[in-house]
């Protein structure tokens, strides 16, 4: 006897309970399996691309801080480098070490606002409150040193805006100390029997599909892709750092595994925020000129940079026009490069891991609003406009 | 997770001092950092009008007042400071007054007073 | 006071909604539900669906695809109900204000009972928010003991 098998389809958000951004997935399912899945973007849209090509470089760089809130550093880091290489303008040593160090300090502080995320989505909010309060510790340095908790508005062109005094300096290292010691609870929490056989062989992602689909970021080392934009090609004061890290490689490809080389990447980030704060070199953190004056010489051109944000590879093309403004800027973020491979671990799981499917590759909608990326009905990875993130991507 | 692990933290956090913070229940504010970005503090008189905040301004929460002065939409601000940066002759300053609760967006119109 | 309207001033429900946040308020909120802040001290609770909110927490500016959105949620809140904006982009649009998604200040899209500025406000501002939101619509703050 054959039975029809019908396949349902589940509307998955905007609004949601298990997201905090507006996103919407539909699943086709059959029974608990998902089959297919599509993803509309588009609700965060904000037409930060389009807005860029009206305002100056200097309205621009605050502008791109607030792509993203969660990496606010990484995209103003970017953008300000692609200018600055136009400009020909180099920055002191100093400044590029103290970016590097926000730089460190905000993987950390995204990390583990990720993992308190992931676990309530796993229903271990006691995981939540720990990691949040951990949290709180780099808020606290972050806020000392740039004036806010989240946008840190510390790039400028030419420099950085602070500089660091002794004061800031002690306070950074004991809060990381205090990080690697609350780190360990953390671990001791994330490799119990409970949280682990959640995550375990839960969206898996096959070495073979992530380089495929051109993941990025935690995801793809996750799966056993070894690249890291701070060692590969290293910018701001990473080729001086190059030996005080190492890239955390994990061939799982599950939920597991991502959670273990984010927690793991952020006790990388305490030792290079440690080698950042020992090696830190004196002098100026800015050049001299005044900003307009700065912002006008630099010609027409243009230029593409990338950085490692939190999430992944973030990659900006930036095309001045001579007159203080911008001709383009187009915005490569890494979640958008993640959701194709997202697509495939969602495909033939089931419909109560999609919640922890979703928030394990971490993903930034805010950040993610650059295109739409249309359906992949039937048929494996036809997802649209792949083509042109990979005419961008490394 | 481990229930001695979890134990030892919980007896921690029950002997020691509480983390969380009383306010707004409680009278006492919590300290800012002397560098925070906050409310932003307007000195027309020592302004001269030279417009560059409206220049640098990222949201447009910069406009121009009568003589030459101009007035700043902190509900339209998004406190990069850059307007206190760019002043030559520093009249513009970010408080590290955080508590902008408003229910009315008048209130949030900072500018000159005569 | 009655019982009801007390108890929902003494603990009302969050609903948080993002309209088109960059995730900078949304994570600054979280904060306030961590234990450095701990909101539920109040009373509050974050719920999942705004049928059972009292308080309508709001992020982000309005931009064309939430906006149905952001009227549905406010319509599905049942009465009475409080929207605190949280953000300056809440408030008025901020540095989005000019895009060709924008769809005007939160406040020409729903009643907003009070306003928090920042970029992000930090959680005791967001927390101040709230407050005054539910002392000024339901007649009383939240939390336990005499609280002003």
């Amino acid at each position: 006897m054959t039975r029809e098998r019908e396949l349902m389809r589940v509307p998955f958000g905007p609004i949601h309970p298990a997201l905090k951004e507006p996103v919407k997935l539909t699943l086709l399912v059959d029974g608990e399996e998902v089959v297919d899945v599509s993803i509309e973007l588009g609700y965060v849209h904000r037409g930060i691309e389009a807005l860029a090509e009206t305002r100056n470089i200097v309205q621009v760089l605050h502008l791109v801080e607030r792509v993203c809130g969660i990496c606010s550093h990484a995209h103003p880091l970017c953008f300000i480098q692609a200018i600055e290489s136009i400009g020909g303008i180099e920055p002191p040593e100093r400044a590029l070490y103290i970016r590097s160090l926000v730089a460190e300090l905000e993987r950390m502080q995204s990390h583990l606002m990720w993992l308190g995320v992931m676990s309530y989505q796993a229903g271990l909010l006691t995981l939540f409150m720990y990691a949040l309060r951990v949290r709180e510790g780099i808020l606290d340095v972050l806020e000392e040193f740039t004036g806010n908790r989240v946008i840190k508005e510390v790039n400028t062109i030419g420099g950085v805006r602070r500089d660091l005094d002794d004061r800031i300096i002690a306070r950074m290292r004991s809060a990381v100390k205090e990080l690697r010691r609350a780190l360990k609870l953390l671990i001791e929490a994330v490799h119990d029997k409970t949280l682990e056989s959640r995550l375990e062989g839960v969206g898996v992602l096959e070495h073979g599909e992530a380089v495929e689909l051109c993941a990025v970021g935690p995801v793809a080392r996750a799966s056993g892709v070894d690249f890291d934009v701070r060692r590969d090609d290293p910018y701001a004061a990473y080729s001086q750092l190059r030996g005080k890290f190492s890239v955390i490689v994990r061939r799982g490809g599950d939920a597991l595994s991502r959670t273990e080389v984010r927690i793991l990447e952020v006790l990388e980030s305490t030792e290079l925020v440690e080698a950042i704060l020992d090696e830190l070199p004196q002098g100026e953190v800015r050049l001299g000129k005044p900003l307009l004056r700065l912002s006008r010489e630099i010609p027409a051109g243009e230029d593409v940079s990338r950085v490692e944000a939190p999430r992944g590879e973030l990659l900006y093309y930036v095309r001045t026009d001579g007159r203080e403004f911008l001709n383009r800027l187009r915005i490569r973020t890494p979640t958008l490069a993640n959701f194709p491979a997202l697509m495939a671990m969602l495909r033939g799981s089931e419909l109560a891991d999609v919640p922890i499917i979703l928030s394990s590759i971490d993903p930034c909608i805010a950040c993610a609003e650059r295109v739409t990326l249309v359906d992949a009905r039937e048929g494996a990875r036809r997802t649209v406009r792949l083509s042109e993130l990979r005419r961008g991507g490394g | 997770m481990k229930i001695g692990v979890m134990l030892r933290d919980a007896l921690r956090r029950l002997l020691g001092r509480p983390l969380t913070i009383g306010y707004p229940l409680k009278p006492e504010r919590p300290a800012t950092p002397r560098g925070y970005r906050g409310m932003i503090a307007y000195d027309w008189e020592t302004c001269i009008g030279c417009m560059l905040c409206l220049k640098v301004c990222p949201s447009g929460a910069v406009s121009v007042a009568d003589r030459r002065k101009v007035t700043f939409d902190v509900g339209r601000c998004i406190f990069c400071g850059q307007c206190a940066e760019i002043c030559p002759v520093g009249a513009v300053r970010l408080t590290s007054e955080f508590e902008m609760v408003a229910v009315d967006r008048s209130a949030y119109r900072v500018g000159p007073r005569w | 006071m009655g019982i009801v309207s007390g108890s929902r001033a003494r603990s009302p429900w969050l609903f948080l909604l993002n309209a088109s946040s960059c995730n900078g308020c949304v994570m600054e909120f979280l904060a306030a539900l961590s234990p450095r802040y701990d909101v539920e001290r109040l009373g509050c609770v974050l719920v999942g669906t705004p049928r059972q909110a009292d308080v309508l927490v709001i992020v982000g500016p309005v931009m064309r695809k939430m906006l149905p959105m952001i009227v549905r949620t406010y319509e599905q809140v049942p009465e009475p109900k409080a929207v605190v904006a949280v953000g300056s982009c809440a408030v008025s649009g901020g540095p989005f204000v000019g895009s060709y998604a924008f769809e005007g200040p939160l406040d020409d899209v729903v009643p907003v009972d009070v306003y928090v500025a920042g970029c992000p406000p930090k959680p005791e501002a967001i927390i101040r928010g709230i407050y005054e939101a539910v002392a000024r619509k339901f007649g009383r703050g939240p939390g336990g003991g005499d609280g002003d």
